[in-house]
């Protein structure tokens, strides 16, 4: 599989944030589907057990996998272009993520920025430390592949 | 040219990557981390020395205890290879491309 990272930046802002930014072909009223709508969501996060999405100010989101789950509330929506919803894992809400997401149109697509912010720099390492050895053995095949082909 | 430095090569092994994921946790002892392994802690601090001579880990000395942690400017290294980890969100998005790809027909037959 070919990866071109042109359309996505990832940046470490602050002690505390992680800011993502990718472009979509598609304009706002579909990324937004894509990413509220249960039946998509599950089509692209793939090998959920359980998927729900109150996209709404006072609702909340579920994403269950067979093994943990990320929940918790929406703090702020405003459909089509921005929500803030706050991530605990497995139920640990000591483990709090507040996660804001806007698109905006660009061009004819869309652009999203994703800023999720950490409780504190520790935590934000130990996400860093943990998602990264999580999908260290995809990162290694793929580097592999690399070598190999270099 | 993509060099393979130590920090590399000692990840390069599934028990140095779980154990480095347990220390992303908290520190902990050669006990604690022998634990959910099936070797035996000589096994265990073989790990944790080419570990620490890739300068990903670091030992405290607390009286007799020897906690192992992560270095945190090993952190930060982490972060520069993260150009790998900014890959896989790519993936996920491509995913979601293809999910958004789908959708334009089924949207332009509801509005037409």
């Amino acid at each position: 599989m070919n990866i071109n990272l042109a359309k996505l930046q990832l940046v470490l802002d602050g002690e505390t944030d992680i800011i993502i930014r990718r472009d979509f072909t598609h304009p706002p009223a579909r990324v937004w589907r894509a990413l509220t709508e249960p039946a998509l969501i599950q089509q692209w996060l793939g090998g959920m057990k359980r998927c729900e999405m109150d996209p709404r100010p006072g609702g909340a989101f579920h994403y269950e996998w067979e093994e943990f789950f990320f929940s918790g509330p929406i703090l702020a929506a405003d459909a089509l272009h921005h929500m803030t919803h706050v991530e605990h894992f497995s139920g640990d809400a000591s483990y709090h993520v507040e996660v804001t997401t806007d698109l905006a149109a660009h061009g004819t697509g869309t652009r999203m920025t994703m800023v999720m912010r950490y409780a504190n720099a520790g935590a934000r390492a130990a996400a860093i430390a943990n998602g990264f050895t999580d999908s260290f053995d995809e990162i290694y095949g793929r580097l592999e592949t690399l070598l190999t082909a270099g | 040219m993509i060099i393979l430095d130590q920090s590399f090569a000692a990840l390069a092994d599934p028990t140095r990557r779980a154990i480095i994921a347990r220390l992303a946790k908290g520190e902990a002892t050669v006990q604690d981390l022998a634990r959910p392994f099936s070797i035996s802690q000589p096994a265990i601090s073989r790990h944790l020395k080419v570990l620490e001579e890739a300068g990903l880990i670091e030992t405290r000395i607390d009286g007799t205890a020897r906690p192992r942690r992560l270095k945190p400017d090993a952190v930060a290294a982490l972060w520069d290879w993260l150009g790998q980890y900014r890959a896989l969100w790519e993936m996920q998005f491509q995913k979601m491309d293809a999910v958004l790809d789908g959708l334009s027909d089924e949207s332009e037959r509801s509005t037409s």
